[in-house]
């Protein structure tokens, strides 16, 4: 009996102290390649939307409350800054794009990925919905204009990017 | 047991699929491209020969009472480490099996596998037989993804797992081709024809149980054809 109690969690210890070495070789072998191509379909995102742009990162710290915003990176295609957001919709994964002309007016609005419900993506993807901020003044404030009553969640998470987009280009113009 | 024969069971006597009726979920769902069906067999064979050969060199080692925690940590970091590995180098397929691909910790054919082969035999006999069960599972789940894509969609379109741009077969072409050597004047006769007449409710799930079905019942009707053929051989005799 007391045999087994050392035994037993030796080996199930060395077969996970094993399995775990195994995966942080796996990982780090695998880790820049994904990164890499997460950027690279980062990219070609911001292609799609301004062909043919160089496209720069952005240096610089992001502040707390862009982090909150799930501002996750900016980039410059020729004139326009392009965020990035992974935010939470309804669902985690609401991935989508908003650009700023260099003259400070929102130019583009893209959905990449969402895992929320359909209809209510389909809502903010409307373009009625993006006429409400496209061609408007980074510093316009749209108050509760872009919040959708019945997809609260998705436009909600739009609403705030855009805040946070215009503060960003505010702060670094 | 002698190597022809587990080869044997693994891919036709037992295939898991279709006489086994294991590992239906991912078959159900990811049968709907070809692509995907070649991309989670490839993933099933790794990790069940990798998980097949680990279990079979530490059985001596590895208490009975434990074994089953043990094997599915063998079984999780394989399928972990595919996942980083498809993610890394075959973005489209690791997004098209989405879910199903770190499923494969909780498939049957895996975990039995290694519950009733790899514990109890030697290294090489349990990498031949995770090698023909995986191959069997990989053959089957290919059958019912080229009857729903083909009859659903119209085309079968193969493209290289690592670069989805290139197209390594197209049924298009094939028609095409055939199409102008019958009658060069409307050489895309058959791919239209396999267009206008393609059945869409086989690439919904609801497909995916009956192209399963039909698939089990014709291989049902090879084996009991085979049976009774035996049988009366051996009463002749």
């Amino acid at each position: 009996m007391n045999k087994r109690v050392i035994t037993y969690p030796l080996i199930l210890g060395s077969v996970v102290l094993l399995s775990t070495f195994l995966l942080a070789f796996v990982y780090n072998i695998t880790k820049p390649i994904i990164e890499e191509n997460a950027i690279i379909r980062e990219n070609q995102v911001v292609l799609d939307l301004f062909p043919g742009a160089e496209i720069k990162v952005v240096e610089g710290e992001l502040t707390k409350d862009e982090k909150d915003a799930g501002l996750t990176s900016v980039v410059k295609a020729d004139d326009n800054y392009v965020y990035t957001f992974n935010t939470k919709g309804f669902k985690e994964g609401f991935v989508f794009l908003i650009a700023i002309d260099g003259e400070g007016n929102f130019n583009a609005f893209h959905i990449v990925s969402s895992m929320d419900t359909p209809g209510h993506v389909d809502n903010v993807r409307s373009k009625n919905y993006s006429d409400i901020f496209i061609d408007k003044s980074y510093d316009t404030e749209f108050g509760d204009n872009l919040i959708i009553t019945g997809s609260t969640y998705t436009s909600g998470a739009v609403a705030d990017a855009v805040k946070i987009a215009g503060q960003h280009y505010g702060r670094i113009k | 047991m002698n190597k022809r024969e587990i080869v044997k069971n693994g891919l036709f006597k037992t295939n898991p699929l279709f006489i086994l009726l294991l590992g239906m979920c991912p078959a159900l769902a990811i049968t709907n491209k070809v692509d995907n069906a070649i991309g989670m067999g490839i993933a099933v064979i790794f990790v069940l020969v990798l998980s097949n050969v680990v279990i079979s060199l530490i059985r001596k080692i590895v208490p009975s009472e434990i074994r089953i925690p043990v094997f599915i940590v063998i079984i999780a970091t394989f399928v972990t480490c595919i996942s980083l590995l498809m993610q890394a180098y075959a973005y489209n397929i690791f997004v098209s099996l989405g879910i199903f691909l770190p499923l494969i910790t909780v498939n049957c054919i895996i975990y039995g596998r290694a519950e009733a082969f790899a514990s109890k035999n030697n290294v090489l006999d349990s990498a031949i037989d995770a090698l023909a069960s995986g191959g069997g599972f990989a053959m089957a789940i290919i059958m019912v993804s080229v009857v729903r894509e083909l009859l659903g969609t119209g085309h079968i379109i193969i493209t290289n797992l690592f670069n989805s741009d290139m197209v390594l077969f197209s049924t298009i072409n094939m028609w095409n081709w055939l199409g102008n050597l019958i009658n060069p004047s409307n050489h895309t006769f058959i791919s239209d024809f396999f267009s206008k007449h393609s059945i869409s409710i086989l690439v919904e799930p609801v497909g995916a149980f009956l192209v399963l079905g039909f698939l089990i019942a014709i291989v049902n009707v090879i084996v009991n054809k085979t049976k009774l053929r035996k049988e009366s051989a051996g009463v002749s005799k």
